[in-house]
Parts: C-alpha cells; structure tokens; sequence
C-alpha cells in the first residue's frame, strides 16, 4: 500500500465511515468507491484530496478509471503530482 | 363573522403535509371525526410546494420498509399511479423517487376517499384556548370568517409548531444553529444522461467553481443538481441559510432564492447539455427546521446513533443524520449498517396536556437527531401514530358524552 493510498483511505473511513460510532471496518484498496460513497462525499473527497495533495481534477477525468477505488484514486493523484513535477521542470 | 362548527368533539389536524395528512388517516380509520386545517389550497406540504422528489425514511438501508402502516401504503399507492415512481439509491440509503404532482394528485385522491375528514383549505388557527390539560378550543380563520372548533384533540403538523406557538412562545425550541432551508426547480430540456456520472458531478463542481470566482452568487457553492423523472428534466438546488427570522423575511429570501436559480440556469446553458434547458417550475422556500417543540422527551443524537428503542416507540428510522450546515452545506452521517432507532411517543408530547400532539419536523429532538427524524416516511409515521391516539381519546370523549342508558 502506498502512502497516498493510506491518506485516501484514512480520509475516506474518517470523513464518512466512522459516523455514528460504527466499528471501523478495514476498507479494501478495490473496493467500489462509486457504490460505497454518495455523490456530495465523492464531490467532498474529490475537492478535499486536490487541496491537500495540491493537484488540480479536470472535469474531463472525472471517470471511473480515475476515481473508482482507492487504488486507482492513489494512482491517478500520483499521476497527477508527477504531470505537474514535470510541467514545473519544463520551461 | 364567528361560526360555531358542528364538528365539536372532532380530532383537528393543523397542517396537510406528511405528517398530517397520516394523521388524519389514521384519526378517521379510527372512527373520530377529523377536520384537517391547511393554510394553503393545496395538499402535500413540503413535497408539494418545495417539490420534494426523493422521498426519505421509508426504507431501510436494504430496501426494505421501515415502517408498516401509512407509510407503505404510501409508497405503494405512489408506485401504482405513476409508472415512473421508482425505489431508488442515494448514496447508502434508499429513497423513493417520484413527481410531486403524483403526490400530490395521489395524496388529494386518498383523503376524497376516506370517509369522515373535512378539510378546511385556505385556513389557519388564530387561537387555542386551554383548561388545565386540555386544548379546548380552536378559533380557525379562513377568508375573514372565524370558525369555532370545539377538538377532542390536536394534532400540530403544521412543521413549524404553529398551533403550539400560540399556546405559548418557549414551548417551542427556535434559537441556535440550524438545517438550511432547501429551494428547489424544476428545470426541462436537458440532455438525456447530463447529470449521469461523473458528467453530474462535473456540473455541480463547475457551479462551485462559478461561485468561488464570483460569476455567481455566493450561495451557489452549495448547489446541487439532480435527476428529475422525465428524461430530460432535472433538479437544481439551492441551499438557503436561515435563521429564526426566516418567518418575517419569507418574501426576501424566496425573492433572492429564485433570482440565484435564474441566474444559474443562464450559467448551465453555456453548456452543450443545458443549451435547451428552461425553468419548468419553482418551489416554495422548504424549511427544513422551523422550531422544535420542548417535549416530554428530547430525541438525542445519542439516540440516533446507538439504534434507541423506547417502551413507548411509534415508528422506527434509519436515515441518515442529514445535516444541511449553514455554513459548510450537508453534512450526512450514515447510521452502522442494518441499525435503526425508535422514536417515542413522548417526543410528540407536551408535559402537561393530554390532548396535543406535535407531528412530523416539530417533533421535540435535538438539532442532529432532528437531521434524521425530520424525512418524509417517518413524518407519515409519526402523523399515523398521534391519529390513532387523538382517535383513541376521541372515542373516550364521545363515551363520556352518551347518556347513561337507564336501568330497566
């Protein structure tokens, strides 16, 4: 497990699992965040995770390829942060 | 002009939306009289006027119905009038999605009927009179004309504590933080599959996103958009803040509310999707939280989430804690899976009077317990309760009342 992947998945199981005192259960890294997750928590995940690993989602990536699971959450944002490594070292 | 109503005795109902409508179906299924008092023209409360049309707290979160009773009826009868009412998923519970004309045409049909319901449209009571612990009587007023109800019992549904405010201003819990209001319209001529993910999401971020570069109005950075019925139809909402003045300044935030929905809808139609879209329809400001009552009991947030049963339980939820913040926009708490509360009969209850209850969103609980309790299934099954009971008393009343038969 990567450690953009454990932030995504502390968040997720502290933002909108543990509510209302429910035992954490353990989230899998491919388990269906579209199904898990309603719209406003994806919607509030999506703008809190740009925010804090400084990256900003394009409205065309908003896919299941992209957002679908923890996994591919982690992948995608680390993508992301390695594109705009890059953009900062190209003039 | 005072009129003495020859419905002396009756079980009066204030308020024609969820919860009283159940109320007075279930008052008159169990054989009281009932005089249904609504002060619009028209039946079905917030769904009707807010358009509501995702209908909350009749499922569990596997589907199936948490309430028996009017609830379900309800639902059943909603899916049989309209083919495109459907059981649908939001997020982790299940809601049912329907028009709210088909409610409201279905809710009409209902009470026509029932037998044994008058309903005063256009009507609201002025004034309660009380001998010890007894509502005894109602003064109504419709169209200048004062009419006199003489009520076995009460039922308040009005959503907000309006016949109870009168009996007493700090029966009524109204200060504090509270649930924005909701201000819903009906928009057509969308794209077919616009607002299916993630396309749904990107819009309502773009809208955000507006707000926060000031091309729009501040409040839009809680709007939301959602499926409608008809293919082509879509609901926009706002999120409207309000405090205890909503009361005085309902004309000005429904003024500002719909001008913040023409303005996002001339924003939406930069986009290919909206290019055709229009406003088919504005709701009414909804109130989510109008006041509280101070009941014999207060549902805590405890409650709602250690999955609460009571002695004295009148029906069961399992919605989430939907809190609308006033200032980082809805928050939703999942009860733990397969869990529900109770809530009690108290929490309908004044201390003190034995022929009033409160129903529906001014039932006494804390502000987050509120957030749950507050849907539109367990308001139906809150009114069928206290119609039952208010029947109950009626029927002690009307025995009191029969001559002593003599003895031969």
């Amino acid at each position: 497990m990567t450690r953009i992947e454990a932030t995504i998945r502390d968040y997720i199981q502290q933002s909108f699992l543990d509510g209302g005192g429910a035992a954490p259960g353990y989230l899998r890294g491919d388990e269906d965040l579209l199904t898990l997750l309603d719209s406003l928590q994806i919607l509030r995940m999506l703008m809190d995770l740009e925010a804090q690993f400084d990256i900003k989602v394009d409205n065309s990536e908003l896919t299941p390829e992209n957002l679908g699971t923890i996994e591919r959450l982690a992948a995608f944002i680390h993508k992301k942060q390695l594109d705009s490594a890059y953009k900062s070292l190209t003039p | 002009m005072i009129e003495h109503s020859a419905n002396s005795r009756a079980v009066v109902v204030c308020g024609a939306g969820a919860a009283g409508l159940a109320a007075a179906i279930a008052a008159a299924r169990g054989g009281a009289r009932v005089v249904l008092v609504e002060a619009s023209s028209r039946l079905g409360g917030t769904v009707t006027h807010a358009l509501i049309h995702t209908l909350a707290g009749l499922y569990d979160d596997a589907a199936h119905f948490i309430n028996d009773g009017l609830p379900r009826e309800l639902a059943e009868r909603l899916l049989a009038a309209d083919s495109r009412t459907r059981v649908r998923k939001l997020g982790r519970a299940w809601v049912l999605s329907v028009c709210p004309n088909v409610y409201e045409r279905t809710v009409t049909q209902w009470l026509a009927e029932e037998s044994c319901i008058t309903v005063f449209t256009g009507a609201q009571v002025a004034q309660v009179a009380r001998s010890g612990p007894h509502i005894t009587q109602l003064t109504c007023v419709a169209s200048g004309d004062a009419r006199l109800l003489t009520p076995a019992a009460v039922i308040d549904a009005t959503g907000t504590a309006e016949v109870i405010r009168l009996l007493d201003d700090a029966l009524v819990s109204d200060e504090g933080p509270r649930s924005a209001g909701g201000w819903i319209v009906r928009l057509r001529g969308v794209a077919p599959g616009a607002l299916d993910f993630p396309k749904g999401l990107a819009v309502v971020r773009t809208l955000r996103e507006a707000a926060g570069r000031n091309e729009l109005p501040a409040e839009c950075s809680h709007a939301w958009i959602d499926l409608g019925i008809e293919p082509d139809e879509a609901f926009l909402k706002l999120f409207v803040p309000i405090d205890q003045s909503w009361r005085e300044r309902h004309g000005e935030i429904s003024r500002t509310a719909l001008a913040t929905s023409l303005a996002i809808i001339d924003f939406l139609r930069q986009r290919p999707d909206f290019a055709g879209a229009y406003l088919q329809q504005s709701g009414s400001l909804g109130i989510r939280d109008g006041g509280r009552i101070r009941g014999r009991y207060v549902l805590t947030a405890y409650d709602v989430r250690r999955s609460a049963t009571f002695a004295d339980a009148v029906c069961r939820c399992a919605w989430p804690i939907e809190y609308w913040d006033p200032q980082r926009g809805a928050m939703v708490e999942y009860l733990p899976a397969g869990s529900s509360y109770e809530i009690p009969m108290r929490s309908l209850q004044l201390d003190g009077i034995e022929n009033l209850w409160a129903v529906g969103k001014c039932l006494s609980a804390e502000r987050l317990a509120h957030a749950s309790a507050r849907v539109v299934g367990t308001c139906w099954a809150m009114g069928q309760a206290a119609g039952a009971a208010a029947a109950a008393m009626s029927a002690i009343q009307e025995c009191r009342d029969e001559p002593v038969p003599a003895l031969s």
